[in-house]
């Protein structure tokens, strides 16, 4: 590992708060681009196993 | 070859492939994900001249890279949509704009945070910038342009139309930091001659460049999953596979 400790990691040289924003940033918008279509395709399931039992 | 793509059109076969590709091809972004942010984060050394805000490229490059190559197999999928009004075509394009717009968004947010500590702004108008903003509202303009017709074939027309024309856009990007002043550093990676990079950090790079490829792949098929069940909702096959679920 480049850090010595967890404090430099967190820190960064005074840069720690650009970089760790940007990976938050990207990781949610990835964690929503991945979990929004399994999502809706459950829920499409769903409405037509209702569909289909009513039908 | 031509049954391959016979197949392709076929939706319970893309449905069905699809969903076994991405059982395990989601699990494995995820995971070379968090490798590549563990190796871009704390095993590489900082930049000389821009210290630790260098690493945000790690995000910030993959992003923009996946970003312009998505536009082209949207612009693909547009075309053989308009000129042979394939059904798979129009899901194909309908299910990559919303992931390049997102990958797009990634590119600038992730770019103005890099911009601050390195240029002393969020937001230059720049050639690079200026030219990533259009993409991002031509991906937004192919999903609103859809949606804005009654009559999804002539949605679909027109989306793709659009989708063509954006492509104009493409290589004013890569072409941007050679073509304007700008204060955007060029390119560091070059299919020729030497990249202007150190290998050890050219390697997580790389990773997280086939990571986001992957992550894209994964995001359009899903999306392609949602759109077939719903368009063929009416048909056999989905029947049996939601009696079955």
């Amino acid at each position: 590992m480049y850090f010595e400790s967890l404090y430099e990691v967190f820190f960064m040289g005074g840069h720690g708060t650009y970089v760790w924003s940007a990976y938050l940033f990207t990781s949610s918008v990835i964690l929503i681009m991945v979990w929004l279509p399994m999502a809706r395709l459950r829920r499409s399931i769903k409405r037509l196993a209702s569909k289909f039992k009513v039908g | 070859m031509w049954k391959f793509f016979h197949k392709l059109g076929s939706p319970p076969w893309f449905y069905s492939i699809a969903g076994a590709i991405l059982r395990w091809l989601v699990p494995i972004t995820l995971f070379l994900l968090i490798v590549g942010y563990a190796w871009g984060l704390l095993f590489t050394a900082p930049d000389f001249r821009q210290g630790n805000s260098y690493r945000i490229m790690y995000v910030h490059v993959p992003a923009a890279v996946v970003a312009l190559a998505g536009y082209y197999v949207m612009a693909l999928a547009g075309a053989i949509c308009i000129i042979w009004n394939m059904k798979m075509a129009e899901i194909a394009m309908r299910a990559t704009a919303p992931v390049g717009a997102l990958l797009t968004l990634i590119a600038l947010v992730t770019g103005g945070i890099w911009g601050k500590p390195t240029w002393g702004a969020w937001w230059v108008w720049d050639a690079r910038t200026t030219s990533m903003l259009i993409l991002l509202f031509l991906y937004i303009g192919v999903i609103v342009l859809y949606e804005a017709y009654e009559d999804k074939s002539g949605g679909s027309r027109a989306a793709g139309i659009l989708a063509l024309v954006g492509t104009v856009n493409i290589p004013i990007i890569y072409k941007s930091v050679d073509w304007w002043y700008s204060l955007h550093q060029p390119a560091s990676i070059t299919f020729t001659g030497g990249s202007a990079i150190e290998s050890s950090m050219l390697y997580p790079l790389l990773l997280m460049i086939t990571v986001f490829y992957s992550l894209f792949t994964c995001c359009v098929l899903a999306n392609m999953r949602v759109s077939l069940i719903k368009r063929e909702s009416r048909s056999s096959w989905v029947r049996t596979l939601v009696e079955e679920d």
